[in-house]
């Protein structure tokens, strides 16, 4: 009884301890409220990968698989001749450098439209090295280091398939120009005292609210006048006048970025004797590396994924990943064996061969993510995307 | 006398044949070395065209072409280096630094001028008429409201499309604020795995593109699925229409949170402003979690949801998904509707956008008083 008794006390004492520890102080810190919090966040990842997972599954699996109902997640046997397919259908069995090959050495495979496509993107390919080297050596002491990591850059694309390259091509100059000349904008913005800067803003939120297929027709009549059509410049040219994909929200994060940066060390700088474009490029532009990270980013990440404006204006000239990916159904039309002693079950196209395709046309994307992904997380906490 | 006469007069009609002779040979050689000057530039002439324009001296030409362009934007140069030099030296510290500003934004500004309005004065100007192509030129037919008329109320599958569009903005904009909130005050609290959660919860920003999407709803990548015991307890409780609701946002569940990527970063951005010395301070003076949310945290990033209202509805309407884009694009190859009839369309549509937007930005617009409001 004696020790009954003190085990009551000992619980009563206990017992507010424990209630503190489950719920906490109604702040938030309590046991449950993690437990909460845990169940939640991991729920949401869960939906957020699910199909990723669904698809990866899918596309291993063969057409007995996919009809079999007591097969769901886990497949019989890795059936790999979906990526097989995929490669194909995707053109990732051709490496780049066979290209560069029959560029240099001007072989008559190529029309004459496709000759002079293909020896602009070689010399922007191999642009990156110098480009690498001036621009970098404002930042970076040795040049030298510089060289030889954008030497392995390009040797890297080099051995990369061809639909990769083109993609890496289409999308990356079209990011870089469109980041820069944001970039050049938003400090404009954010820097200077003019008449007129309201109604700018205001047209420019207006601008960005304007559909794509509004101006795309009298846009492409224009670069046809011009004699662009179907090269890159017509995906240039906008990107540096800052119409390109997602061009007002990039300046707009600039914008933010450089309001946001004390205004001393520059008018520092001036009164030591430097002019506005040293400012801009030696001080600005290197305190704006979150920006720039998310901006490059995204941006890359959009102009990936664009194929509506790329095939108009490209003239389908380069065709990229995801237009490839759009063409599937018809390839493997081409490509399908209905012979006999073929093997018939497996000759519909089914979405296990459509998931194979959309599973390789990602990788670069997830590659890139996977290496940027720690900066990426790291600059939103850093820089105002907030508008405004 | 008369002989005399006679003499004099044939004596000044030889002078006169004489000079007129000489003079005419004069000029007949002069016609003559006129002639041969010419004719040698004009053979030049021929000799630079027939040379300019042969396969054989291509480089020529293109080396001439480059050196004219050269001149040309030497001169062009030369004419804005005085301009901006006689602006510059009389212009007081602060015009130069409007002036500086100015040449900041003036890609923007060309931008605009050159790739915005002037193409869509020729959107509204195509709209009124019927445009045909013969190889490069094209034909304008001035038709009225013909092209207006036929989408809105002869062919009926722009409108039902217009329809669907406005239903699904509407339904998906709150749902993907809410849910981005929800997910951003997840992402916000001090757990184990942070990076791992948001690394997850971004990735759709980078992965997802239309193709991707199409593929994962025709192949049945979207939906989890429902067990029918759950929704026959639910429809006992709510009534069916409104489960119907319910159910279709569940199967539509995948799609929006994949949506919802830049609207998390940006309500992300906004929360990691917040003071944290604000909540010390609240749940001091005895604030819970709940009104510390409704208190401080929401208020705190109102601002950033009609800016994400934005974004969605851009996002929702420049989508490859999106079936109206496919629809204006293949109006615009069709040969009985042309450029007329398809930017008819997207003039409706994107006046509807606009609506859409203005409407959802003044609703959720910040309305209270900034000056004693915590931010």
């Amino acid at each position: 009884m004696k020790k009954f008794n003190e085990y009551k006390k000992n619980i009563r004492n206990k017992l507010p301890t424990w209630k503190k520890h489950m719920i906490g102080n109604g702040n938030g810190n309590g046991l449950l409220f993690k437990i909460a919090i845990y169940f939640l966040s991991i729920t949401f990842a869960f939906v957020f990968i699910y199909p990723l997972f669904y698809m990866f599954m899918i596309s291993l699996m063969s057409n007995t698989d996919l009809v079999d109902s007591t097969i769901l997640w886990i497949p019989s046997g890795v059936y790999y001749r979906n990526y097989i397919f995929a490669i194909n259908g995707l053109r990732l069995d051709e490496l780049y450098y066979k290209t560069v090959i029959d560029v240099i050495s001007n072989k008559a495979s190529f029309t004459d439209v496709m000759y002079p496509v293909e020896l602009r993107k070689l010399l922007v390919i191999f642009g990156i090295i110098p480009l690498t080297v001036i621009f970098g050596g404002l930042y970076v002491e040795s040049r030298k280091r510089l060289f030889y990591l954008s030497t392995l850059l390009v040797m890297v694309i080099m051995i990369l398939p061809i639909s990769y390259v083109d993609s890496l091509y289409v999308a990356g100059s079209q990011t870089v120009v469109t980041v820069f000349s944001s970039a050049i904008i938003g400090y404009g913005l954010a820097r200077f005292k003019f008449k007129g800067k309201k109604l700018i803003m205001m047209l420019m939120l207006l601008v960005y609210g304007l559909p794509k297929t509004l101006l795309f027709m009298p846009r492409s009549m224009l670069y046809n006048t011009i004699g662009i059509k179907g090269t890159m410049f017509a995906l240039w040219m906008p990107s540096f006048f800052g119409q390109g994909l997602q061009a007002t929200f990039f300046i707009l994060i600039f914008y933010q970025f450089f309001k946001m940066m004390p205004a001393q060390i520059e008018e520092s700088a001036y009164i030591d004797g430097a002019n506005t474009l040293t400012i801009f490029f030696r001080i600005a532009l290197p305190m704006a590396v979150p920006a720039l990270v998310i901006s490059l980013t995204y941006g890359f990440a959009v102009n990936w994924n664009e194929m509506f404006l790329t095939n108009i204006y490209l003239n389908g000239n380069i065709k990229t990943i995801p237009m490839l990916l759009q063409g599937l159904q018809e390839a493997w039309g081409a490509a399908a064996d209905y012979s006999a002693g073929s093997d018939v079950v497996n000759v519909d196209f089914t979405e296990s061969k459509a998931f194979a395709g959309t599973m390789l046309s990602i990788v670069p994307l997830v590659v890139m993510y996977g290496i940027v992904q720690r900066y990426f997380i790291e600059s939103i906490d850093k820089s105002g995307i907030t508008g405004e | 006398m008369k002989n005399f006469l006679v003499k004099v007069k044939e004596f000044f009609v030889n002078i006169f044949n004489i000079i007129r002779e000489g003079l005419g040979f004069i000029i007949d050689k002069i016609e003559y070395v006129f002639a041969f000057i010419w004719k040698h530039i004009v053979n030049f002439f021929v000799f630079i065209k027939r040379v300019y324009f042969s396969e054989k001296f291509r480089v020529v030409r293109v080396a001439l072409y480059y050196v004219l362009l050269i001149f040309i934007f030497a001169w062009i140069y030369k004419q804005i280096d005085n301009f901006i030099k006689k602006r510059w030296h009389n212009a007081t510290f602060i015009q130069k630094r409007a002036l500086t500003g100015h040449l900041f934004i003036s890609p923007w500004i060309i931008g605009v001028l050159a790739l915005v309005l002037y193409p869509f004065g020729k959107v509204v100007f195509m709209s009124f008429n019927i445009v045909n192509q013969f190889q490069t030129d094209y034909t304008y037919r001035w038709v009225g409201f013909q092209n207006f008329d036929r989408v809105l109320f002869i062919d009926i599958d722009f409108v039902i499309e217009l329809q669907n569009f406005i239903v699904r903005v509407l339904l998906y904009s709150p749902v993907i604020i809410a849910l981005s909130i929800i997910i951003a005050m997840l992402l916000n609290q001090d757990i184990k795995g942070k990076g791992l959660f948001r690394m997850v919860f971004f990735l759709p920003i980078i992965i997802l593109n239309g193709e991707l999407l199409e593929n994962m709803s025709n192949y049945g990548g979207m939906n989890i699925e429902l067990s029918f015991f759950v929704l026959d307890v639910l429809n006992t409780i709510i009534p069916t229409f409104a489960l119907s609701l319910f159910v279709g946002l569940f199967e539509l569940l995948i799609e929006i949170l994949w949506y919802c990527g830049v609207p998390i970063l940006i309500f992300l951005a906004m929360l990691q402003k917040v003071d944290k010395s604000l909540y010390e301070a609240a749940s001091i003076d005895g604030a819970n979690s709940w009104s510390i949310f409704w208190k401080i945290v929401l208020p705190a990033i109102y601002p950033a949801i009609s800016v994400s209202i934005i974004f969605i509805v851009v996002f929702l309407a420049n989508f490859d998904g999106n079936p109206i884009n496919s629809m204006i694009f293949i109006a615009r190859n069709n040969s009985s509707q042309k450029e007329g009839y398809a930017s008819a369309m997207a003039l409706v549509y994107a006046s509807v956008q606009m609506i859409i937007i203005a409407v959802l930005f003044f609703l959720t617009k910040d309305k209270s008083n900034k000056k004693g409001r915590v931010r």
